[in-house]
């Protein structure tokens, strides 16, 4: 089993999240990281994962961060059919902004309505709570594995 | 010296010393311990505390900003980099000693120094650097002591504005989770007038700080002229949208704290001193024929950032004719990034990206044979320093001690002078903190966590 890590970050926190999430699934699946501004989503669908994990902040108003804008401004225009494929959300955001974890709630919205299922729930860190992002997306990444279904003996 | 970083476990892999521990300077000990994961890597510091801006730039009401320090905590716990604080370069050690020692020396130290605005200086005048940095209890600023008055005056449209504006206009009651002395707001203005050059549509603050704004619902906000809706740009017209609801879109309370006008379009003058007070006279940007006069009794200047502060090293004097700024190099070993190489623009991701950049042509130098790796670091520099340097370590007790005895709904209460940071840092260990206690990083540390 294989998973595709992507990160939209503008300050660093969720690239640092993406990878702490990549070593809990370690040992259980393999998994690649990537920044959203290194990708395309075409080569997301290409890779052939069986798990999209997507980590990205909200920024300004309620704008993906980073890389995200272009990757999924991209993906609303060629709407690819993601039917089967699997996805989990982990957003970060700030409570003290009306527009908290926007990002990460639409990216949900949008994978879903292109088919793709999403597996757990959407994670929204707060940065004004000082939780760690990084022990909040442990635990969760054990969530999505634990939700994962089992693989198929071969 | 054996507990250091050498190079016989890093074979080839460079000595690195980084001057600024800001996000500059951090984000390039990350970006460059990614590269080289045994690489020794030092980051100097004047203060004996770490972080810069993110300490003492960013508005203490942005706790979730600042919370972008977990990731270099890490970088001093984990990853192997060490801190070193308290130790000025310039004064403490020059930048030749540094680049003696170490293959590489990236000078990330900042611009902090408040750009003067013609015209207007003098008394009851105060850069909203200083401003920010008082209000942050930066110990430069111990004995800084504003008077804004009834009635103060922000000169400036960026975000460093607003800041000052929403610290001097927030209900004293709503700092619950902030680190802000509770003295810095003693006296709040209840007039505060707010002057930008450029028209409401070019000013350079972002619409979600203005939309912060509005949940001050104890004051009244007003502004003289909005430069019509409709703008194609999605930015632009979001700030419109955002101060046109901030003035005209949300109930006035009855009777209102503060009251906040918004002067687009107006270029300052001049500031004279009257019997009264302070008048400060405006000039249309536009036509330069209309005027307009304001009450004042102080104006805090929010007009950028350059060179200049006491301490600063001064980049133009590190150039070479091997230079090439553009990509972070100054001369020979040596670099440069964040604000200190491109100038006071852009915010914590832009240092983010600069650092990148900067790593990169760092790397292809060390790749392509322009430098070869041979200086032992920070055991040819021991001798050099003076005794009460501070390690991670030691900023970990003051840290302790900051965030164990906050009061008044804080999530910390500041140490603001440097002797008693010092005493802190001490606490608790026998020897002073020289760079020759630094702790041994676990040699396959990587710049992020490791697994619990």
């Amino acid at each position: 089993m294989n998973a595709l890590i992507l990160y939209g970050t503008e300050t660093g926190n969720a690239e640092a999240t993406a990878t702490a999430i990549s070593q809990v699934l370690a040992g259980t699946v393999d998994s690649e990281v990537h920044d959203l501004a290194d990708t395309t989503p075409d080569a997301m669908s290409q890779a052939g994962a069986d798990l999209i994990v997507l980590v990205t902040a909200t920024h300004g108003e309620g704008d993906f961060a980073g890389g995200g804008a272009d990757f999924f401004e991209a993906l609303t225009e060629t709407k690819p059919d993601l039917t089967g494929l699997r996805f989990a959300v982990f957003g970060l955001g700030d409570s003290y902004y009306t527009t908290f974890n926007q990002a990460g709630e639409t990216a949900a919205t949008i994978l879903t309505t292109l088919g793709a299922t999403q597996v757990g729930d959407t994670a929204r860190h707060d940065a004004s709570s000082g939780d760690d992002p990084e022990e909040i997306a442990e635990e969760w990444a054990r969530e999505v594995l634990a939700a994962l279904p089992a693989p198929v003996a071969s | 010296m054996s507990e250091l970083r050498s190079r016989a476990i890093g074979e080839l892999e460079p000595s690195i010393a980084i001057v600024g521990s800001g996000p500059a300077g951090c984000y390039t000990a990350q970006m460059l311990r990614k590269r080289w994961a045994a690489a020794q890597i030092v980051v100097f510091e004047r203060l004996p505390v770490p972080y810069g801006l993110l300490r003492y730039g960013v508005s203490p009401d942005h706790q979730g900003t600042k919370a972008v320090a977990r990731q270099f905590d890490r970088l001093f716990t984990d990853g192997g980099v060490h801190f070193i604080g308290n130790v000025e370069v310039g004064k403490h050690v020059s930048i030749d000693q540094l680049q003696d020692a170490f293959d590489i020396v990236v000078v990330a130290a900042g611009l902090g120094a408040d750009r003067p605005l013609p015209g207007v200086d003098g008394d009851g005048v105060y850069g909203a650097g200083q401003v920010m940095r008082w209000f942050n209890s930066h110990p430069d600023e111990h004995s800084f002591a504003p008077r804004f008055g009834a009635t103060t005056t922000i000169i400036g449209n960026g975000n460093v504005a607003v800041d000052v504006l929403r610290l001097l206009a927030k209900h004293r009651d709503s700092f619950t989770g902030s680190d802000l002395d509770p003295r810095r707001i003693d006296k709040q203005p209840n007039r505060i007038h707010v002057v930008g050059r450029s028209p409401a549509s070019a000013a350079k603050f972002d619409s979600v700080m203005i939309r912060e704004l509005a949940d001050i619902n104890d004051a009244v906000f007003d502004v003289d002229a909005v430069d019509d809706t409709g703008h194609e740009d999605t930015k632009i017209q979001a700030k419109i949208e955002a101060l046109l609801e901030l003035t005209t879109g949300r109930a006035v309370p009855p009777s209102p704290r503060v009251h906040v006008s918004f002067h687009f379009g107006w270029t300052p003058e001049s500031i004279e001193s009257t019997p009264a007070g302070r008048t400060l006279s405006l000039a249309d940007t536009e036509s330069r024929q209309a005027g307009k006069v304001i009450e004042t009794d102080s104006v805090v200047t929010a007009v950028g950032f350059g060179y200049g502060l006491r301490h600063e090293v001064d980049r133009t004097h590190l150039e070479s004719n091997l230079s090439d700024l553009d990509s972070g190099l100054l001369d020979s070993g040596l670099y440069c990034s964040g604000w200190f190489r491109r100038g006071p623009t852009g915010g914590i991701p832009a240092n983010r990206l600069d650092a990148k950049m900067v790593c990169a042509r760092i790397v292809a130098d060390v790749e392509t044979g322009t430098i070869t790796p041979t200086k032992v670091g920070l055991p040819a520099l021991a001798a050099d320093l003076h005794p009460d340097t501070v390690d991670f370590a030691g900023w970990r007790r003051i840290d302790a001690t900051e965030v164990t005895r906050p009061g008044h709904g804080r999530c910390r209460t500041k140490v603001s002078d440097i002797a008693t940071m010092l005493d802190l840092a001490r606490t608790f260990t026998d020897e002073r903190t020289t760079p020759t206690h630094v702790e041994n990083p676990p040699s396959d540390a990587v710049g992020h966590k490791e697994e619990r």
